[in-house]
Order: C-alpha cells, then structure tokens, then sequence
C-alpha cells in the first residue's frame, strides 16, 4: 500500500463530510484548535486523534462500543503481554516494557484507525475526506496492519497460492467473519490472547452441515472433533524466525530484524485443547521470537522462554474446499512425515519449547485402520477410555493390545476398532 | 397670604431638589414571538474548514517530508 502524500492525509471532502453525521460538529469540537488564519495559530492544542480518548470524544453517542473497546484486544495488545509474561519473569518487566513501548505499542488501535483514517504505522492519513466508515475497509485498515501473514494468505498474494475461497469466490471482507461485536470486544470479559474463550467465528456457524453429525461426508464425521478445519481445508502459510529489536545509534529511531521468513504447512499437536477448541491436531506456525529478541534492552529478558512453544496455533486464511493433504487418506495416514511437525524440524535449542506441539507419532497408516477387526457390538456402552482395562489384563478373556499399539493413544482404539454398523 | 404661598412654594422646590435621584427605568427587550433576527452583515469564516478541503492550500502549507529511511529489515 502506497503512503498516501502528506497533502492527501488531511484533505477534507467538503461536499461529503459537512453532509455526514459527524460533519455536524464544529471540526474543534473534537479536534480542539483555534479559528485562525494561521496554520500555526489555529492548530495550537490540536487534538490530531480524538478517539484516543474515547470516553471523551465518542462514549456520548457509541456508549456501547467505547465501554466494549476497554477490553478489545486490540486496544489492550493483551495478547503480546501474555506471551511475554509466559516467557520472562516479573524483574524483568521494566526492561520488557521499554522494548514494547518502543516497537510493539504502535500495533495499538483507535477507533478512528478503523473507522476513518489509516493506521499510524502505515503513515495514516484519512481514507476518504473524513468521512466515517462503519465498515473499515479491508485493504487500508485491516490488511494494513495484518498485511504480512493474514493479508497474504486471504487475498492470495503468496507466490503461486491461491487467495482464501471467501475471498476468491465470493468477494468476503474481513468482517464478514470477524464481525464490529467481536473486533470491538466485550465489557464481559477481557481476553488475554486471541485464542481465549469461545472460537469465534467459527466455520460451522456458516457450514453448519460439516459439524460433527450433520453430513455424509466421512472426513468431517472422523475428524471433525480431533482437527481444526484448517488442518485439512488450509494451505501453505507464512512462517518467520528471529526478529530482533534494537534502537537505532544513527536516528534514535527503533527498528526491527527478521531473520527468515518462509513458507510452511505443519500439522502440529494443539498445546492447550480446551472445552471451545478440543482439536488434537492444528496447523502450527513458527513465530518471530528468538531467545535474544530483546537483548537490546538485557540479558537474558525471556529467561523462561521455553515456557511456550514457538510453533504456534495457527488459523491460516487462505481456506480451501480441496488442499494437497485433504484429497486422500493417505497423505496423513501414509508414514508421509512431511506435513507434520516432527522433531527434525525443530531447531535443537528450541526442543524443549515446542514439546506441547510436536507430532512424536505419525498417523496410522490407513491399511491398519481398514483392517483392524470391528469391536464387538456389545461394546457400545464401554467408554472408549476403558479399552485398554480387559485389554491389557486379559480380563474376560479379551484379547491382548499387541506390543505394536505401544505407541497409540489409549483413548483411540475407536479410531480404527468401529463399532459394527 | 400671597407671601405665604411664595414660602410654601419655595420649600417645596427645595424638599424636591434634596429627594435621591430616581434611576431612569430600563426597557426590557424581549423577543416578540414570529420576530426575526437581524441577519448578521458578515458570516463566520471556518477557518478549519477552508483549509482543509482546499487541495491547492494544503499543498502549498504542507510540511515538507522528511526522507527518514526505516532501518528495519524483513517481515514485521
């Protein structure tokens, strides 16, 4: 995206705007200022951001919202604080919070940001006259912040990847999906990362017929509780490493280095299922943190880095109905080690971070699954948590788990012993 | 008689001239209803507006841009 010229951030459409809702306002009932000939005389107390201040400027008619906002994510950046809460201890804060004001605050968000200029960390700039858009638009707004990885992936800007399907095929903005209740937040709870609380939007809220029990379809009812939609309907994504920070000795200025970025698809162990998303397996992307991502600001800052995995819980959005892993069984269940995030892909002082997600046993393969004997009818009533109580004592005469099944999950005999239909 | 009169004349005069001077009464305007304002000679310039939704002037006032190269490498 183009920066606009300085000219172009400021220019009111005088047609438009004096028309609009909040054209009726006096432009210093917000912005304060003096009436003057003189630019410098009349923008003296200029307020630039008035919805900076939100319980000033715009409670008076968005009480709701305003009151909501509080606890948005995306103004508290609650989610960056958890994680590096996770990861450091609370000495270290001080230091940690110098670094985040420096590079991280600016992520911050007003509602003006969304509703009529664009982000400060683009330049910003209005997006058309001042005049006050209730649906932000997708590529000045939202993409301009989630531009490098979400943006990529959904308006298929990825080099030989197709855009997401509700982009290309219907045209979807942002917050068809991600609607003004959730991107404004809840005064009920304040949620300290994005994953928190109910899966919201959730693709079975618009495919109701692919939830557990509601299709023919074979994959969705095996799978639709153990994988995350993505895990079979997304495609290559974004992954990055190492991202220092620092100040500049030359400008004062902070500035950021990634060291790598490229192009993933890893099918790894969810790290924390949970009641909302009770996935075994999702799609996992390596985030930008390195151990020294602040060392700029001290030693040793993420002295627990190695509380939380930097494969991480992804929810890629470049979905589509037919995906090179989805168009057979055996592409999981056929020993192909390459869609999974196996040991040998974690760089080895990052092991012990990323054991919550690492995938140690690969899928059965699918001959096992079709020739497993069927349980016997009467076992419809057994919790399938209890196989292994006769089956490894030989109680009743049940026959031994063989040596081989060591390896498997004990809860998921059913996944290849069925009930006879 | 006439000579008591003239008296009591003149110190009626005088009584009056010592009397405390009466404020003159003020008239209250008020607005009669349908009375229409007088429409003022010269309209308020919106300075603000003026300037902003001229291109040509914002051009021309803009502070020039300083070229300050990020120094910041890869992926944000």
């Amino acid at each position: 995206m183009a920066p606009l010229e300085p000219w172009e951030k400021v220019l009111v459409d005088g047609e438009k705007f004096p028309q609009s809702t909040h054209g009726q306002k006096s432009c210093i009932d917000c912005h304060s200022g003096t009436q003057s000939s003189d630019k410098k005389t009349a923008h003296q107390g200029l307020v630039a951001s008035p919805s900076a201040q939100p319980e000033e400027f715009c409670a008076e008619c968005h009480a709701d919202q305003t009151a909501a906002y509080a606890n948005s994510l995306h103004n508290t950046q609650a989610g960056y604080w958890t994680a590096i809460n996770a990861r450091s201890v609370p000495e270290n804060h001080p230091a940690l919070e110098t670094a985040f004001n420096n590079h991280c605050a600016t992520c911050h968000t007003t509602c003006g940001e969304c509703h009529v200029t664009q982000p400060k960390n683009v330049g910003g700039g209005l997006f058309s006259g001042h005049l006050f858009e209730k649906t932000p638009p997708m590529t000045r707004s939202c993409t301009a912040c989630h531009g490098s990885r979400v943006g990529n992936e959904f308006l298929g800007k990825n080099e030989e990847l197709p855009g997401d399907v509700h982009f290309r095929e219907a045209r979807m903005n942002c917050v068809k999906c991600h609607e003004g209740v959730d991107l404004h937040g809840s005064v009920n709870s304040a949620p300290e990362h994005r994953l928190a609380g109910a899966e919201d939007p959730k693709c079975v809220d618009c495919h109701p017929s692919v939830a557990p029990g509601g299709d023919s379809n074979p994959m969705h009812q095996t799978h639709g509780e153990t994988l995350s939609c993505q895990v079979c309907h997304s495609i290559t994504y974004t992954s990055c490493d190492g991202c220092h920070v620092a100040v500049s000795e030359t400008s004062g200025k902070p500035y950021f280095e990634t060291q790598a970025t490229y192009m993933t698809f890893l099918i790894g162990r969810n790290p924390n299922p949970s009641e909302e998303r009770p996935y075994k397996y999702v799609p996992v992307r390596h985030v930008p943190v390195a151990e020294t991502s602040y060392q700029f600001y001290g030693e040793n800052l993420l002295s627990n880095f190695n509380a939380l995995p930097t494969w991480v819980y992804a929810t890629p959005h470049n979905i589509q109905r037919n995906t090179p892993q989805n168009s057979a069984c055996e592409n999981c269940h056929g020993g192909n080690t390459a869609l999974f995030l196996t040991s040998d892909k974690i760089k080895p002082e990052e092991t012990e971070a990323n054991q919550s997600v690492v995938v140690d046993t690969l899928p059965i393969s699918i001959e096992v699954i079709l020739s497993a004997p069927n349980m016997p009818a009467a076992h419809a009533q057994i919790p399938p948590d209890l196989c292994a109580t006769c089956h490894t004592s030989g109680s009743g005469n049940a026959p031994l788990t063989p040596e081989s099944h060591a390896v498997y999950s004990k809860d998921q005999c059913q996944g290849c012993h069925k009930l006879p239909e | 008689m006439r000579k008591s009169l003239v008296v009591i004349l003149l110190v009626s005069f005088w009584l009056v001239g010592c009397k405390a001077a009466t404020p003159a009464p003020t008239i209250i305007s008020t607005d009669l209803p349908g009375a229409v304002p007088a429409s003022p000679t010269v309209e308020a310039v919106d300075y603000c507006v003026s300037c902003h939704t001229d291109k040509e002037e914002l051009i021309s006032t803009a502070k020039p841009v300083e070229a300050a190269e990020s120094e910041s490498k890869g992926v944000g």
